[in-house]
């Protein structure tokens, strides 16, 4: 029996070194990009990037910090457009699920239907991008990086499947005390659902923070800017910065370009990297709840 | 509903208030769902209506209801000449995306399950956050770390390949590795989220099996075999189904940013998604033929959906999706 436990234990062990390693190659990305932000010119010059810079600088960041107004700017419209739309998607979502969790709600299978046939059907980017300009007048405005996507199949049959398995008995005692269908959602039903709605919460948040599609379909240059508009556009030049008249060209001399944008990219991904852990376990939730849905 | 004419007894009057009540919790119920009904309305079908600029000649001055009806030139457009644009974007867009695919179940199973191995709670969940991370990363962003590592001049491999001694590789100019690179991108996204779904899942089987199964003197292999896989099998095919279908539309934001969108590579990286975006922001009359792709790929796709759901009730029935 000894011998078995010991080979067990080495199992575990080679396991245990895979996922380490794995953890590593996970993470190498993250360092990259933190490394290169840090190299200095003459190095990249004359050896190139590492991912130990021999003498590491926070110029790149410094510049970025001299010149911060557009990044600021990007970075609250940014969090202003995922507040927004992490909010709007959790109201729209869970009212929607309450509507459709009722089985004694007679339009119920129709309303489901208008939801679930937009999994399988759409016009079309093209359309798509004519109906939003066109029809509805939403180039350059924000909201259309908030509205579209704040009512979504998934989101609704997630939180629609925790609404249900709670106790049906909580909604008939309450209409007993003459409790309206508002009160019983707002009071009960929303409070008792926080798993779920952390869920959809979070990735909401997400969605909207990673959201590259819409800034770049429906913003001109000089519009307002998200952080990851920002990022794609400086990816082609650093122009952005540039054309901040307080620019100071000296130092940008002393920094390669790539260094920059690394730096801007770095300040865009790390945040999410370390708040993410702390919100993790909605997500597991929310996604095991979707894995027995699906 | 119609309406009541009074009613004079009283049994008749408490079920005639009871209905009043529920018509207006009906009525409550409807209007909680009003707000995402009109979203619904506004962005995902408002532009189901353009699917007819599939078989018009889309002028902006007209309109989508204003332009001239055209036949099929969108869609015959797509299979003029040799072909060999056709040929070329299928096969990158099916075939990458099918071997994507493919690769990454298997991953992810296995990881799921090696997860289910470990008892060590702190280190179970800090390998969980970790190999799910990348998930949460921008395609955006990814692209700066792929470029960090493959520029030409000075990136990280270039960089240490020079050091070694080694030629440099120009890495935007040959296609061949591509098919690689992306592929470790794919798995470096996705198999942080597909592990958990089956750890999780491997998580609700009843342990008694486990230990039934011990008793009898099972290894760790056999156990895997007919435990562990049998158990996540429905929620693998179920995975699997509902992600086949959309071989034919391609994560876009890989394709495009990770690659540069660099012309030199579209022989291996070119999939239908990247070329109607970029046939679209050239303008011209692109409108019309990347909707009729749009509807070629969702009719491709939801046949594959159902031929392959079909073949799924012969492997397992519980995994089918509908």
């Amino acid at each position: 029996m000894k011998l078995f436990g010991k080979k067990i234990d080495f199992v575990n062990l080679l396991i245990h070194i895979f996922f380490i390693a794995l953890c590593l190659v996970m993470i190498y990305p993250f360092i990259s990009m933190l490394s290169v932000s840090l190299v200095s010119v003459e190095e990249s010059q004359a050896i190139g990037y590492s991912i130990w810079p021999k003498k590491p600088t926070l110029i790149a960041y410094q510049l970025v910090l001299e010149n911060f107004e557009p990044v600021a700017k990007a970075l609250l419209t940014s969090f202003a457009v995922c507040i927004s739309t992490t909010l709007l998607t959790v109201m729209l979502n869970a009212m929607y699920a309450y509507t459709v969790s009722r089985p004694t709600f007679p339009a119920r299978r129709i309303i489901n239907f208008i939801l679930l046939f937009t999994m399988f059907f759409g016009g079309g980017a093209a359309a798509s991008y004519i109906v939003n300009v066109n029809w509805l007048h939403m180039k350059n405005n924000l909201l259309i990086l908030i509205v579209p996507g704040s009512v979504g199949a998934m989101s609704v049959i997630i939180i629609r499947s925790f609404f249900q398995g709670l106790p049906y008995g909580l909604v008939e005692s309450a209409k007993l005390d003459g409790a309206s269908e508002y009160q019983i959602f707002f009071k009960i039903m929303l409070p008792l659902s926080t798993p779920a709605l952390g869920t959809i919460a979070i990735s909401a948040f997400i969605g909207a923070w990673n959201a590259y599609y819409a800034p770049m379909m429906y913003f001109d240059y000089g519009k307002a800017t998200t952080l990851s508009l920002f990022l794609q556009r400086l990816m082609n030049s650093i122009e952005m910065l540039r054309s901040n008249p307080g620019f100071n060209d000296a130092l940008l001399d002393q920094i390669p370009g790539t260094g920059l944008t690394m730096a801007v990219a770095c300040i865009t991904v790390l945040p999410m990297v370390f708040v993410f852990p702390w919100f993790q376990k909605y997500f597991v939730k929310g996604m095991a709840i979707g894995a027995v849905k699906a | 509903m119609k309406t009541k004419t009074p009613v004079t007894t009283p049994a008749k009057k408490g079920g005639s208030s009871i209905r009043k009540i529920q018509r207006k919790d009906n009525w409550q119920l409807f209007s909680l769902a009003i707000p995402g009904l009109i979203v619904l309305i506004l962005f995902s079908y408002l532009p189901m209506f353009g699917v007819v600029l599939a078989f018009k000649d889309y002028r902006a001055i007209d309109g989508i209801f204003g332009s001239a009806w055209c036949g099929f030139k969108n869609f015959t457009f797509f299979f003029k000449g040799d072909g060999a644009m056709l040929k070329r974007l299928l096969t990158n867009t099916v075939g990458l995306n099918v071997l994507y695919l493919v690769v990454n179940t298997v991953v992810t199973i296995i990881m799921g399950m090696l997860l289910f191995e470990l008892k060590n709670r702190l280190a179970i969940r800090v390998y969980q956050t970790i190999v799910f991370l990348p998930f949460i990363v921008s395609w955006v962003a990814a692209a700066y770390a792929v470029t960090a590592n493959l520029t030409y001049q000075n990136g990280i491999i270039n960089s240490a390949l020079a050091k070694m001694g080694l030629e440099k590789i120009n890495w935007y100019m040959e296609p061949e590795r591509w098919t690689w690179i992306l592929m470790i991108a794919y798995l470096w996204k996705r198999v942080g989220h597909g592990t958990i779904v089956y750890y999780g899942n491997l998580m609700s089987v009843d342990t008694s099996l486990f230990e039934a199964a011990k008793l009898d003197g099972a290894n760790r292999v056999q156990v895997m075999l007919n435990i562990s896989w049998p158990h996540i099998r429905p929620v693998v095919i179920s995975f699997f189904i509902l992600s086949i279908g959309g071989v034919f539309n391609s994560d876009f934001g890989m394709f495009y940013y990770l690659t540069n969108d660099s012309t030199a590579l579209y022989a291996r990286t070119d999939v239908i998604d990247t070329y109607v975006i970029r046939a679209l922001r050239t303008g011209g009359n692109n409108v019309g033929m990347s909707t009729a792709i749009g509807l070629m790929q969702s009719a491709a796709g939801f046949i594959v959906l159902m031929v392959v759901n079909k073949l799924a009730e012969l492997v397992d029935e519980k995994g089918t999706v509908f």
